[in-house]
């Protein structure tokens, strides 16, 4: 029997609209074209978001994913994977309640000491957002000091100050 | 017709750069030198035709009213940029931006805010912001003997090879937003003229007394760092992030504040040379096997 497909934070689905996608050694980059952000995720956290169907459980994921770890912390490990993938907005539902709470620093960061003495690598999402031009120019940004309008990429330099 | 089409121009060129055609144009005849030493490196002078942008550049605001009178004033297509009583600040400007141009539209081109410069047969590219130290470091670079090919952008082509950019390298004094401009033979280097594969990718900034204590970063994670200062990665991100692949995929990257350029400078020379004296290894080692 096929199964029955859900959103939400026990059946997360990956985000697949206007994101572009590359794969280098096992991290993958993903380019958000509503949100000019980049995002580059590490191996398992790719691996997470890959088979984020929306018909796996968290539970499942982390039978498939990490079948090294014990299951709770499997678990939990793909837990923080999916909130973090959230965030960034790569999830179906991103409003939905967070899988874990990435406030608790100690308890993160022992769950990646615990992965990596499994071998396994905590899930890890690095994001940018994209340059405009403006930023490109070797001139001075908003904010800058300056002595003439022509020191700042807007053209105004207002009180020693880029506008 | 916007209010700049009705007025009369002296002189104009148009030239081609990195295949982006941008045209300038300019109500008095005598600064046709001026302008032509603003113009990008790589470009090639065209007959009038279409092209991607106009700059106009009014001298004096003879044709303007009111507040305008005596200013010399900038424009981007219709778009007014920059007035100044100076001429000299707004022609820098306009060089700036004609680079900017460049970099935005190149269509074959993958252009990242970074300087670059060789060593060994292989490209060192240190992104960042503006007044984050490139030029700083390129120069220290090019003291110990590399070879410039930027301060400004690393040219990217689709498979990752780095081509060289050479305008001058600009250096800014202390507390101050003006820079001087350089020749890379000022520093006793020359300027590299082929396209080269990235062997060693830096980020990043001075930090009054801090050591050189890098990370390493991912592959994936240095392609995002160099997508973080790709000018067309909002216009292209495809095509963007194929090269940024292609060309981190051979590269080590190291991520880490600074202290002073100089010492710096060495260490990144001394990164290149352990691997290229590896590579030359591994290849003597292959050409033994297969001689067996």
């Amino acid at each position: 029997m096929r199964p029955k497909t859900r959103s939400g934070v026990e059946f997360p689905k990956a985000r697949c609209s206007d994101l572009l996608t590359e794969e280098i050694g096992g991290e993958l980059l993903i380019f958000d074209v509503l949100k000019n952000r980049a995002h580059c995720l590490n191996r398992s956290a790719a691996a997470i978001w890959q088979h984020c169907d929306g018909s796996r459980s968290i539970v499942a994921l982390a039978e498939h994913l990490f079948p090294g770890l014990e299951r709770a912390e499997g678990e939990q490990l793909v837990r923080l994977g999916v909130e973090r993938l959230r965030r960034r907005r790569l999830l179906e539902d991103p409003a939905t309640d967070p899988a874990v709470d990435l406030s608790k620093r100690q308890m993160i960061k022992k769950l990646a000491i615990m992965a990596a003495a499994a071998g396994v690598a905590a899930p890890m999402v690095s994001s940018i957002v994209a340059p405009t031009p403006a930023y490109s120019n070797s001139c001075g940004p908003r904010g800058t000091v300056c002595a003439a309008p022509v020191n700042c990429c807007s053209g105004s330099c207002i009180e020693f100050v880029c506008q | 017709m916007n209010s700049l089409e009705r007025l009369t121009w002296s002189d104009s060129l148009a030239f081609s750069s990195y295949g982006v055609r941008i045209a300038i144009r300019v109500n008095q005849s005598n600064l046709r030198g001026a302008i032509g030493a603003l113009l990008p490196p790589g470009c090639t002078m065209l007959p009038p035709g279409p092209v991607e942008r106009v700059y106009s550049l009014i001298v004096n605001g003879s044709h303007q009213q009111g507040d305008d009178e005596g200013f010399h004033l900038l424009y981007e297509d219709s778009k007014h940029l920059v007035k100044h009583r100076e001429l000299t600040p707004i022609l820098k400007f306009l060089a700036a931006r004609l680079r900017r141009t460049v970099a935005e539209l190149a269509p074959r081109r993958v252009f990242v805010h970074a300087g670059v410069v060789a060593h060994r047969g292989r490209a060192i590219v240190i992104p960042g912001p503006t007044m984050s130290g490139k030029s700083t470091l390129v120069s220290e670079l090019l003291r110990h003997g590399a070879i410039y090919y930027s301060d400004e952008y690393a040219v990217l082509d689709a498979d990752g090879m780095v081509y060289p950019f050479p305008k001058p390298v600009s250096l800014r004094a202390p507390v101050s937003f003006d820079s001087i401009d350089f020749e890379a033979e000022y520093f006793g280097a020359s300027s590299g003229n082929a396209p080269l594969p990235i062997g060693l990718v830096v980020v990043t900034h001075y930090q009054v007394g801090a050591r050189w204590r890098p990370r390493t970063l991912s592959h994936g994670q240095g392609a995002l760092t160099l997508m973080a200062h790709a000018i067309a990665a909002r216009r292209d991100p495809r095509r963007v992030m194929a090269s940024l692949l292609r060309a981190v995929a051979g590269a080590i990257m190291l991520k880490g504040v600074r202290g002073e350029a100089f010492d710096l400078s060495k260490q990144m020379l001394e990164i290149m040379e352990r691997e290229n004296a590896e590579e030359q290894v591994g290849v003597e080692l292959n050409l033994a096997s297969r001689r067996r």
